[in-house]
């Protein structure tokens, strides 16, 4: 009986939250601040017991970390205080007079995880990946070849089509004309995956690695701030927006797909544990 | 010492089992075969020059110690009966403490690699045979102290290096009054053209600063950005909301505009009760935002900092609510969102772009030049490293592999 209490109130607080895409309404609004007042209970007794309890409470007034016993003024202790010291004064924001106070721990905080991760930040984002981008661009084995050399056919295939029927105006006012100039750009496009997959395979160039190196060169140049976007650097930042959003494309549909799953979840809910109308 | 005979195997057997030492566990079925099954009284000789030392290797953080001495004059010679080396360990030296490992004979070191870093040491090691074990040789006290230097990241030392000489340099120039070039950012234009046309329309600025923590890089870019639209908000008399995730960032975004608000000579106007807390939440928080947006009506909507999976709900939203949108975010996997959503986007590095062209403050313009610097010198590495792979100078790429 409590299973189905519970469950039917979460139907409700999911269509009431669905009612949103209708428009702004009592029930959507009854959800949404139903549930920030609960979130921000429910961080308060997480933020108190995973964080609070055990890092500052219990070194400082039950002298204990974990198991173990620490003693009053031991170094345990110190290092418990002094950060709960900082915490605290963090709330004279509360009483002007003293407001200032708050901006101490607010720059110690803010200050010291800036610099604890730079280092880190520097060799896994930086450093490992130049070594990573050094790439040989012919003579290896690339398994990616077949995969890379068959999106090249399609974009040379898509190019030619645009250059022969919306640039040059190919079989304008003929359909036939029109068709053909599209049959010969499939044929051009096959015809340069071919191409790639002689040289691929004989190991004359490594496609991949070809287009990583030209897309990071493109992408790097994008983003140089200290000169404006003309010439060969602009010429570079122009591919570099362009691989931009073929990546973002991608994102895009993953994410939207990993989405669906969200819901087909959310609607498998409400029909088989709510309503038991499908296995 | 003396030991029955099979209690010794099943004892050489259980340190196998229990010992994490570098060397090659002892092979139990090796140890069996070898044993003498003739009784012996004569327990082996002890190892001797027994030494530890904290070893130093590549990322060495102070667990390891060497451990070394020379074999048993009964390992190879005399009664040539030494099966292998019984390694313990201890915090005392009288104490017979904890297995560290077993080794076969003919082994003159072992490394252990569980020490706890500064913590002083004993190290016992004992001749085995086939029944007894020989007195043992102690050495200590000995601590394992991480490196001071690792090797393997001296790389990260010296691009780290020269990126600092870089920010520093064209800080002090900064400073100094040196004119520094910044290319024009086209989305930086459309924020003061978001904000001019909600003051046409009498209605609001939503600026909302992510849901990432204040350590967070994107925040403090986004918090530096609130300064500026803060400014122009006082001067137009345009309410600004500010909605926050995270109560840090909501004391640290109150501070930023109240301060903002002074100093464009408005401090009457700010408002506390639009800095406002919603929730830690991540779905709370894009729910409260959105009825934001539909019930207070924004004409413009400014994301600007670390964004999740909310970000597409709270642009789909502000699109429906029509207003005029403009995002900035480094987060590659929402950029997407934003891009297909919004009217402006600020993409990745623009972000950390916005808060120097917006601000002129030299640190800030310093580190974008820096960095753009650090840029083209990637771009020289790695055709360096192209070239470098081509002519099979490998010692040049491996240097960039910091583990």
């Amino acid at each position: 009986m409590a299973e189905l209490f519970w469950t039917t109130v979460g139907a409700i607080l999911t269509l009431s939250i669905y009612s949103f895409l209708y428009k702004d309404n009592p029930f959507y609004k009854f959800a949404e601040h139903l549930v920030v007042g609960v979130s921000a209970g429910y961080y308060l007794v997480i933020y108190y017991w995973n964080y609070i309890d055990p890092n500052v409470a219990t070194p400082i007034f039950l002298l204990r970390v974990g198991d173990e016993s620490i003693g009053f003024m031991s170094g345990q202790w110190w290092m418990a205080f002094i950060p709960g010291l900082l915490g605290i004064l963090l709330y004279a924001r509360f009483f002007p007079k003293i407001a200032w106070v708050g901006r101490w721990p607010l720059g110690i905080y803010v200050g010291g995880y800036a610099g604890l991760g730079i280092s880190p930040v520097m060799q896994a984002r930086v450093i490992r990946q130049l070594g990573a981008n050094g790439l040989p661009l012919a003579g290896v084995d690339d398994p990616m070849a077949g995969m890379t050399n068959f999106a090249l056919g399609i974009v040379i295939f898509a190019v030619t089509t645009y250059l022969f029927v919306v640039k040059r105006s190919i079989g304008a006012g003929n359909k036939i004309a029109r068709v053909g100039a599209i049959v010969l750009a499939a044929v051009i496009g096959y015809a340069g995956y071919v191409v790639l997959t002689l040289l691929s395979n004989a190991g004359v160039v490594s496609m991949t690695n070809i287009l990583l190196v030209i897309g990071l060169l493109g992408t790097l140049s994008y983003f140089f701030f200290s000169m404006r976007h003309r010439g060969i650097l602009g010429g570079l930042a122009r591919i570099g927006i362009i691989f931009l959003m073929v990546g973002f494309g991608a994102s895009f549909g993953y994410t939207v797909m990993s989405r669906i799953s969200l819901l087909i979840g959310r609607v498998g809910f409400l029909l088989h544990d709510w309503l038991h109308l499908v296995d | 010492m003396k030991l029955p005979g099979t209690a010794c195997i099943a004892f050489l057997m259980l340190c196998a089992c229990a010992a994490n030492a570098q060397v090659d566990a002892v092979d139990v079925e090796e140890v069996l075969s070898m044993a003498d099954a003739r009784a012996d009284s004569v327990p082996p000789a002890p190892p001797r020059d027994l030494s530890a030392r904290d070893h130093i290797g590549d990322n060495d953080s102070g667990d390891r110690i060497s451990v070394s001495w020379t074999l048993s004059p009964d390992d190879g010679g005399g009664e040539a009966d030494v099966l292998g080396y019984l390694v313990m360990r201890s915090e005392a030296p009288d104490a017979r403490g904890d297995t560290v490992g077993v080794v076969p004979a003919g082994t003159t070191r072992l490394v252990d690699d569980t020490a706890v870093p500064r913590t002083p040491y004993y190290y016992h090691v004992q001749a085995v045979d086939s029944v007894n074990l020989s007195e043992p040789a102690t050495f200590g006290p000995v601590e394992g102290r991480s490196s001071f230097w690792q090797p393997r990241r001296t790389s990260v030392f010296v691009l780290m290096a020269v990126f600092f000489a870089m920010v520093i340099t064209f800080t002090q120039l900064a400073q100094k009054g040196a004119s520094l070039f910044i290319r024009r950012i086209p989305g930086l234009n459309a924020i003061e053209e978001a904000v001019g046309r909600a003051t046409e329309m009498g209605r609001p600025v939503l600026y909302v600063p992510g849901i990432g923590e204040i350590d967070n890089i994107m925040t403090i870019a986004s918090l530096t950005i609130l300064s500026h639209v803060a400014k122009i908000t006082a001067r137009y008399e345009t309410p600004l909301i500010v909605p926050t995730a995270r109560a840090v960032v909501m004391s640290a975004a109150e501070e930023v505009v109240k301060e903002a608000y002074a100093e464009a000579g408005h401090p009457d106007a700010y408002n506390p009760d639009n800095i406002r807390y919603l929730s830690d939440a991540q779905f709370a928080f894009a729910a409260a935002v959105n009825g934001i947006m539909l019930r207070e009506k924004p004409a413009a909507n400014l994301y600007l900092g670390a964004f999740w999976a909310e970000s597409l709900l709270l642009a789909e939203t502000g699109f429906e609510a029509g207003a005029i949108q403009v995002a900035g975010t480094a987060m590659v996997s929402q950029l997407p969102f934003f891009v297909t959503a919004c009217d402006f986007t600020l993409m990745g590095e623009e972000l950390y772009a916005a808060s120097a062209y917006l601000s002129r403050e030299p640190k800030l313009m310093g580190s974008l030049k820096g960095s753009d610097w650090m840029k083209a010198l990637s771009i020289a590495l790695m055709a360096a490293g192209i070239i470098a792979n081509i002519v099979g100078w490998t010692a040049f790429v491996a240097w960039f592999e910091t583990q």
